[in-house]
């Protein structure tokens, strides 16, 4: 049976990191290495520093997985694209999907929740009520403009919203 | 005394407690017509129930999540009690026969035991206990793990201290300690179990009429009380008509709905108005929102919910109705 590719890439819990998992089933003998791209809305190519190509080598060395760290410092909309080469090297398969890496706002709301629970009159202030509630539906919309409406450039707009948001309280908390 | 809710709990509490605070809103504005003192609490619920969520889902052993859960059942306020009881109402057991059953939650004591010693459970340097009894409901304000260790009692999810974390699944607890366990320790652990009551002869238990039916795989069957009648709404009368149900499936899967309805049986022909309502919760992988209907059936002069099942799965839907009529 050919290969039917596939993969997920998954944003882990230290926020910078994203694990990509090849879930191709079938084979293909003439397979001899993997890439991934990251994509951003603008179309430049997102890498991790010391990277000098637009792509993350994902040799069938490392099996099914592969992290890579250092790759997120704030929330991203991205499209990511994993290759199937042959030794030439050329492409035989690719598979494209959008990804919305939004935990960056979403731990930074975390926090806030955090700082609530010693200050609980602070969610009753209606300057930080507001704030809050503008960063939490600026990254839902991200989010949604993702899943729901494949629209990369949106989603970012969203992120980058509920970014400047969370990432000024002086100005809006 | 340790905690008597875990974070996917305070979680769950949060979810319920959000739709229930949106009701209270609605109702106030429309029955009152005064604004709710606080418009935005329901907001706000569903705003830290969505982070504290998304913190659970990305690492459920997070130490800050025992803090930030307790605070979000702390903001959920009296809407959280009403959102236990929705949520416990999926475990009440009725058996449709002469004796009509129900169930209590106890403690049940697991037997004591000695780290190390011969037949003990536990040994040196181990940190897992599992504990499995069919009859092992979720931790809730009726009934909670707590473990004492050689005479003092363990806190839940400390970081300070040594301290253990219950994990529930149907039929199971498995409890993980901070620290790892020492020979010589002696451990007594309590957990809640569901006893079933048994009432014989002519006692009838102090319970709600309730209305049931069982649906395998893709059955369409009517919920109907012991006596096989639908909920009767009297001829001549209006009021407000609330529903409370809840279902369970052999996949382990839950809902929990509610909904409250304008009745009116002036004429004979009965009328239904939807107040607000529909289900609250569930965790059924496909969802059950088109499989529960809520019709009025004028010829057996009441009001029917009528059910259909899933491919793959027993499916038992138990409802609750309460019928006031207005005084005009």
């Amino acid at each position: 049976m050919p290969l039917v590719p596939d993969f997920t890439a998954e944003q882990l819990s230290n926020l910078s990191s994203v694990l990509v998992t090849d879930t191709s089933t079938g084979s293909d003998v003439t397979i001899a290495s993997r890439r991934i791209f990251f994509q951003k809305w603008n179309g430049a190519y997102l890498v991790p520093d010391g990277v000098l190509t637009d792509y993350i080598p994902f040799p069938l060395a490392s099996g099914s997985e592969i992290q890579i760290d250092d790759l997120l410092d704030r929330s991203y909309a991205l499209s990511v694209t994993v290759q199937w080469l042959n030794s030439v090297p050329a492409v035989v398969y690719s598979k494209t999907l959008l990804y919305g890496y939004s935990a960056h706002i979403k731990y930074g709301l975390y926090q806030l929740t955090q700082y609530q629970i010693s200050n609980n009159n602070l969610l009753k202030m209606r300057n930080y009520q507001s704030a809050k509630l503008a960063t939490w539906d600026a990254v839902l919309s991200g989010d949604n403009a993702v899943t729901e409406g494949t629209d990369i450039t949106n989603a970012q707009r969203c992120y980058d919203t509920a970014t400047y948001l969370i990432s000024h309280p002086e100005l809006f908390y | 005394m340790p905690y008597p809710r875990t974070p996917a709990q305070n979680i769950q509490i949060g979810q319920v407690s959000m739709y229930l605070s949106l009701v209270d809103v609605a109702k106030k504005k429309a029955l009152e017509g005064i604004p709710y003192y606080d418009q935005q609490l329901p907001v706000l619920i569903a705003l830290e129930t969505d982070v504290v969520n998304w913190q659970y889902e990305m690492d459920s052993t997070d130490s800050t999540l025992r803090e930030t859960s307790d605070y979000l059942y702390a903001l959920c306020g009296r809407y959280a009690l009403d959102a236990q009881n929705v949520i416990n109402a999926g475990g009440v057991v009725v058996t449709p026969v002469e004796d009509v059953s129900n169930y209590l939650i106890k403690q049940r004591a697991y037997p004591q035991f000695i780290v190390g010693a011969v037949d003990s459970p536990m040994v040196d340097g181990d940190t897992v206990l599992e504990i499995v009894d069919e009859l092992a409901v979720l931790e809730s304000r009726d009934g909670e793990v707590e473990i004492h260790v050689d005479g003092g009692e363990l806190g839940q999810m400390l970081l300070d201290r040594s301290s253990y974390t219950p994990v529930y699944e149907t039929g199971k607890y498995t409890i993980t300690f901070r620290d790892p366990v020492r020979d010589g320790m002696l451990i007594m652990v309590d957990y809640p179990v569901r006893m079933p009551l048994v009432f014989t002869g002519s006692i009838a238990p102090p319970t709600d009429d309730q209305y049931i039916a069982v649906l395998v795989d893709f059955e369409i069957r009517t919920l109907l009380n012991t006596a096989g009648n639908i909920f009767t709404i009297p001829a001549g009368t209006q009021g407000i008509l609330r529903i409370n149900l809840a279902g369970t499936s052999t996949l382990d899967e839950r809902l929990a709905a509610v909904w409250e309805y304008y009745v009116n049986n002036i004429g004979g022909t009965i009328t239904l108005s939807l107040s607000t309502g529909g289900i609250i919760y569930q965790t059924f992988a496909s969802p059950m929102d088109g499989n529960i209907a809520i019709n009025a059936n004028n010829t057996l002069q009441g009001v029917e919910i009528v059910g259909t099942g899933q491919i793959g799965s027993t499916i038992t839907l138990t409802a609750t109705f309460n019928y006031a009529p207005f005084g005009i």
